[in-house]
């Protein structure tokens, strides 16, 4: 049959050409070409905190207040990328009182990530926001208040999609209240590409942004999370006092862009104290059943736009305090309190220094 | 590349001419013909023959090796299809040397599992680069005007022949895109901010190679007068995609196989 021979001859040809192919294939397992930091734990402590993807500083918050001199002699245990390595070596106990680099290598050695821990033995560590650290580099190059979160992780994604001269919205400034830095929060215009919100407000907040991606970029508020250890479970907090000068934008726009000639943007100051060892975000962090006591500025105290007015918040117990159940509270500050929502006016400015918590029942 | 392409073009080219411009009618066996056939006018053996080639083919585009951060492949050819004439110069009983013209339209699907692969997508308007892990599908569709250049050798007393040389080929037209999804993609390095993806598309076509070049094997055999069945089998020794282009840490290329039936006219 002449077709046989046909399809007989083409077979050998495509079996010429696989045979061809195949020998040459490498077939190894590929090398890890990620070097991440998973989780963090201090043994002495048994919390353990998953890292998201962006992040180069870990704050780890201990769970249960320790002397300072325990700070001397902690002992890290780190999960990291497969096959990676890392260097100082966890495991043993090291020096955290101050501030330790890690660095994290591939499988193949070419590619690194650095990260830096600060463990936190206070009730709000850095209020007077005088320490500052920095991350990335170049146009990606933010700092953050030691102990504190901020958006600008976003932000950095958000360059990386095409909009890269967008500033970071949460950053340190000389124009303080006391000491030498304050945090300034500033309302950007983002727009531009679909995926970019038209406002991002500066924000600033105890807790973690989680794994921005181009899935949570659409629901930023899921990416915040909200809360981290309270520790002094014998006093519970009274009031919150903070130093704020406030200068809104203008041109208050709605979240289609439409401009609201009637409108004027407003910051948000609150403090949240709650129960359970899971997070809140920010679809929840004014709801949840798990609050506790929230102490908010409600704009009673006008703000000035050239000095610092001082603003004292009690906590407003909803309920009281379920015994045996971890706490945690948290310390939201915003330059358009509806910038979640994309409403607000790019240029709404929050100066903030000098944040307390003021204790119930001060020990004797 | 451009070298090896000038050499060969180059060869034939002088092989040809030399043979064309020769006065003498190249010396055959009075009795046969090619092909062992018996020949009613054994008197003039026919200098060039003309054809008109159709057939139907299946290959793939294909990175070669195949890089270990690809696995789980598969893969789906596409209708693949040719049309085209070729000419035969012959040079003696044996010996000949083709070329022609031929519209040619080669694709295919491939899904496969990838590995921390540098990759382009675009995520609405915005473009991301960077290493991806998840799965992968490309689809590819185009079609080449090709010239083959070949070295045709007829084997005496049977109905076979066979043909090797190249093709140069242009572009007429392409597709190539697809999809990344259900994995994450690394922005910019293996250590960049990691960014979930559930489906995106990619879309290189302005990316595809305007010029093709390659090897091209051919085996044909004679069924009646007119008739004969053959198979080609090309491989691009250029990239299917642009050699400028840095969105894929791989090159690929054409490997498509090809049957028909030809009437020689």
């Amino acid at each position: 049959m002449k077709t046989k021979n046909y399809s007989q001859a083409f077979c050998s040809l495509l079996l010429i050409c696989v045979v061809t192919i195949f020998p040459s294939c490498n077939r190894e397992t590929p090398e890890n070409m990620e070097a991440d930091m998973l989780t963090f734990s201090i043994r002495e402590d048994g919390r353990t905190v998953v890292i998201p993807s962006g992040d180069h500083v870990v704050n780890y918050y201990l769970s249960t207040h320790l002397d300072d001199t325990a700070l001397l002699s902690l002992t890290p245990e780190i999960t990291i990328t497969e096959n990676a390595t890392i260097v100082p070596k966890p495991g043993t106990p090291m020096d955290f009182s101050r501030p330790v680099t890690f660095v994290v290598s591939s499988q193949s050695g070419d590619w690194h990530r650095t990260y830096t821990v600060n463990i936190i033995n206070t009730i709000l560590t850095n209020s007077d926001f005088e320490q500052w650290q920095g991350s990335g580099s170049g146009n990606n190059y933010y700092e953050t208040p030691v102990g504190w979160s901020t958006a600008n992780n976003g932000v950095r994604i958000i360059h990386g999609m095409g909009v890269p001269d967008l500033e970071f919205p949460t950053y340190k400034t000389d124009e303080a209240f006391s000491g030498r830095y304050a945090v300034a929060m500033c309302t950007r215009l983002g727009g531009q590409t679909s995926m970019v919100p038209n406002l991002i407000s500066g924000s600033l907040f105890l807790g973690y942004l989680g794994n921005v991606t181009l899935l949570t970029l659409a629901n930023p508020l899921l990416l915040t999370k909200f809360g981290v250890p309270y520790t002094k479970t014998s006093q519970l907090p009274d009031s919150l006092i903070g130093y704020l000068r406030y200068i809104p934008g203008t041109d208050y726009q709605d979240p289609r862009g439409n401009i609201c000639p009637d409108s004027t943007d407003r910051c948000s100051f609150y403090a949240v104290l709650f129960e359970g060892s899971e997070p809140l975000d920010g679809t929840n962090i004014q709801s949840s059943e798990r609050i506790i006591a929230i102490a908010k500025y409600d704009y009673k105290t006008p703000l000035s736009s050239t000095t610092y007015t001082r603003i004292a918040l009690p906590f407003v117990y909803r309920k009281p305090v379920p015994q045996g159940v971890p706490l945690q509270y948290s310390v939201i500050a915003s330059s358009s309190s509806k910038g979640d929502l994309y409403e607000g006016a790019a240029g709404s400015m929050l100066y903030l220094d000098a944040v307390q918590i003021k204790l119930k029942n001060p020990e004797k | 590349m451009r070298k090896i392409i000038f050499i060969t073009i180059v060869a034939f080219l002088s092989t040809f001419c030399a043979n064309a411009q020769g006065t003498d009618t190249t010396s055959v066996h009075k009795e046969t013909l090619p092909f062992g056939k018996p020949c009613g006018d054994a008197h003039s053996i026919p200098k060039i023959e003309h054809s008109i080639n159709v057939g139907v083919g299946i290959g793939a585009s294909s990175p070669i090796p195949i890089p270990n951060r690809i696995s789980e492949m598969s893969w789906a050819p596409h209708p693949c299809g040719i049309l085209g004439y070729r000419l035969r110069y012959t040079l003696n009983s044996n010996l000949g040397l083709k070329t022609g013209l031929q519209l040619q339209h080669v694709g295919m699907s491939a899904k496969a599992k990838v590995y921390q692969m540098f990759t382009q997508a675009t995520v609405e308007d915005a473009e991301v680069s960077g290493y991806f892990t998840g799965y992968n599908e490309t689809k590819i569709n185009a079609t080449y005007l090709s010239v083959p250049l070949l070295f045709s050798y007829k084997i005496i007393g049977t109905d076979w022949g066979f043909d090797a040389g190249v093709f140069v080929a242009l572009k007429i037209q392409g597709h190539f895109g697809g999809a990344v999804k259900d994995g994450y993609i690394r922005i910019d390095t293996p250590t960049g901010d990691r960014a979930e993806v559930g489906y995106e598309t990619f879309n290189f076509s302005k990316e595809l190679n305007p010029f093709n070049f390659g090897l091209l094997f051919s085996a044909e055999r004679e069924i009646s007068q007119h008739w004969s069945g053959w198979l080609d089998l090309s491989w691009a020794l250029t990239p299917t995609l642009k050699d400028t282009f840095q969105g894929l840490e791989y090159k690929m290329y054409n490997i498509y196989g090809f049957f028909g039936i030809s009437y020689n006219l």
